[in-house]
């Protein structure tokens, strides 16, 4: 049980919804933004949500929304371990010609001299659940003793091949993101820039803890019994029951198979479930970053007062439950979660210091 | 400082010529669906449990998996199949790093806490992995297909006994043997020969 926990020192996000939390909020507040579709391969097309940043030079547009995010975050310690987390890495740069680097870690070394970064760097790479993987590793290191802060920097931008792939596989909408919807169809894919900072200066978000299992069953989804250990995993943790639970923020990408599966062992878990909340389709999946920019965009809707509404869908009979409308009256502690491809299932539990005061 | 001792070790580099037929006849089946570099990851996994005389991983052990290249070759055959269209669902998979976790929980009978990551130092990811593991330990593994390729494992428990002398060593002891004990100041390795056992002896 890892409950001394870290804090949320700083965050710093661009998603579709705009290029900093400030921007993105306003425009969650005026309604959120509509998928555009994205060629994915002659004439293939798929819906996707992308940053407003129309430069067409993949490396010039990805050095700058990243000193962004990491500028937004505020004073970092850049001799601190950086842990990049990304699935597609530098494909949308090979797609416009650049060379093969010599191996993976060299992209993260490129992005950590992006940022004149000293300390040591890791790229993890577990699919979807690569943001909330680093940063468990980051809070474990924290607790360990072994840093004061680390930085999380999820990473998921623009590439045909990401979006050709998914869709081969058959598990992309081809209209528009549709959590826990009777007529849900898949994933709309998203980019996103989401910069993490952890560390043990007390501070209104701490990590309580959280847990990563893994499933070999399927390759490409989520499994109900799988769902249900790693939550009692991340609960235990983090030192709380489950019925402190207040929100649980759910992968709920839209995907027929997972998102039946993700409910199922939730509710194995949870008597009588707590608010639910999604933020895929206001950012679509944002794959390797989308646990660091969920974590960054939830936690700043809250700060800011802000709910992110659920898209008018018809919800499925068979699953039985709702988002929340609006801001549950009480909110201490967040189940966060990402589920999915490669057989991850992962968790963090947050909790918002302010209320525990209150 | 946290001690930990070797109880399984695959350290070949490079592996022999015939690993895929090993490992087809280690699994009584080629693994379906998983490309080479899953594969190799595959054939030293199961070296190590074999070597440290466990029929699989336990659900409480941490694994690891570090990498350079990760699956550089089948990214490379996919991106050039999807510059003409959709790539064929098993080229994607099969360039995913990620898609090694499901396949190693699928072959060591393992439902635990795993991940892929990368790092210069490959000292660097065992320490990581050190600190995040419990008492039930962990598997760690650097596995490259470059070259002749290399799939080196590590199976570590905790050592709550006394501590043999402690030396600095750098990465490429482990291959020794007579190294029976690890523990990690950042990324400097310290190890330790037992002189009463080898340590799955």
């Amino acid at each position: 049980m890892s409950v001394a926990g870290s804090y949320l020192q700083g965050r710093g996000l661009a998603c579709a919804l705009g290029l900093d939390l400030p921007r993105a909020l306003a425009r969650l507040a005026a309604g959120g933004v509509r998928p555009a579709m994205f060629e994915s391969a002659p004439d293939a097309f798929f819906p996707a949500f992308t940053i407003p940043d129309a430069d067409p030079d993949w490396h010039a547009r990805g050095r700058r929304l990243v000193r962004a995010a990491v500028a937004e975050c505020g004073p970092v310690d850049r001799s601190a371990p950086l842990f990049l987390a990304s699935s597609s890495l530098n494909v949308g740069a090979l797609e416009q010609g650049s060379p093969f680097l010599p191996d993976c870690q060299r992209f993260a070394e490129d992005v950590a001299g992006w940022l004149d970064w000293r300390g040591p760097v890791f790229w993890v790479s577990t699919a979807c659940t690569s943001s909330i993987v680093a940063l468990l590793s980051a809070h474990r290191l924290i607790g360990a003793g072994e840093a004061d802060s680390a930085l999380v920097l999820g990473l998921e931008l623009t590439n045909r091949f990401s979006s050709a792939g998914f869709g081969a596989l058959q598990l992309l909408d081809p209209q528009a993101p549709r959590p826990l919807a009777a007529d849900r169809a898949g994933l709309v894919l998203g980019e996103a820039v989401a910069a993490v900072c952890l560390g043990r200066k007390t501070a209104r978000w701490r990590l309580r803890g959280g847990a990563n299992r893994v499933d070999g069953s399927n390759p490409a989804g989520a499994s109900r019994h799988t769902v249900e250990r790693m939550v009692h995993a991340a609960l235990a943790d983090s030192g709380i029951g489950a019925a402190e639970v207040d929100l649980i923020k759910l992968q709920a990408a839209g995907s027929p198979h997972n998102d039946a599966e993700e409910i199922a062992g939730l509710k194995a878990v949870f008597p009588c479930l707590p608010a639910l909340g999604t933020l895929k389709a206001s950012i679509g999946h944002t794959l390797g970053a989308a646990g660091a920019a969920e974590l960054a965009l939830l936690t700043a809707c809250i700060d800011a007062g802000i709910w992110p509404e659920p898209p008018g869908c018809a919800p499925d009979p068979d699953l039985a439950v709702a988002l929340a409308p609006r801001r549950p009256p009480r909110l201490r502690f967040i189940l966060a979660q990402i589920l999915g491809f490669g057989g991850g299932h992962a968790a963090l539990v947050l909790e918002d210091c302010q209320e525990s005061l209150s | 400082m946290k001690l930990w001792r070797i109880v399984g070790r695959h350290f070949d580099d490079p592996p022999p010529d015939d690993w895929r037929q090993r490992l087809a006849t280690r699994l009584g089946e080629r693994p379906r669906r998983v490309g080479a570099w899953v594969e190799l990851a595959l054939y030293g996994a199961l070296q190590c449990l074999d070597d440290a005389g466990e029929a699989g991983l336990p659900d409480a052990a941490l694994l690891s998996l570090s990498t350079l290249h990760g699956p550089d070759i089948a990214l490379r055959a996919a991106l050039a199949e999807a510059h003409d269209g959709l790539p064929l669902p098993i080229g994607f998979l099969t360039s995913q790093p990620g898609q090694a976790l499901p396949a190693l929980a699928r072959y060591l009978n393992w439902h635990g806490e795993g991940r892929c990551l990368s790092s210069r130092a490959p000292a660097l990811a065992l320490q990581l992995a050190c600190i995040e593991a419990g008492p039930a330990g962990l598997l760690a593994g650097w596995v490259d297909e470059d070259g002749p390729g290399r799939s080196l494992w590590l199976r570590l428990l905790p050592e709550p006994g006394p501590a043999p002398t402690l030396v600095g060593g750098v990465f490429e002891t482990l291959a020794d043997p007579a190294v029976t004990h690890l523990a990690l100041t950042g990324a400097q390795l310290h190890l330790g020969r037992s002189p009463l056992e080898r340590a799955h002896g």
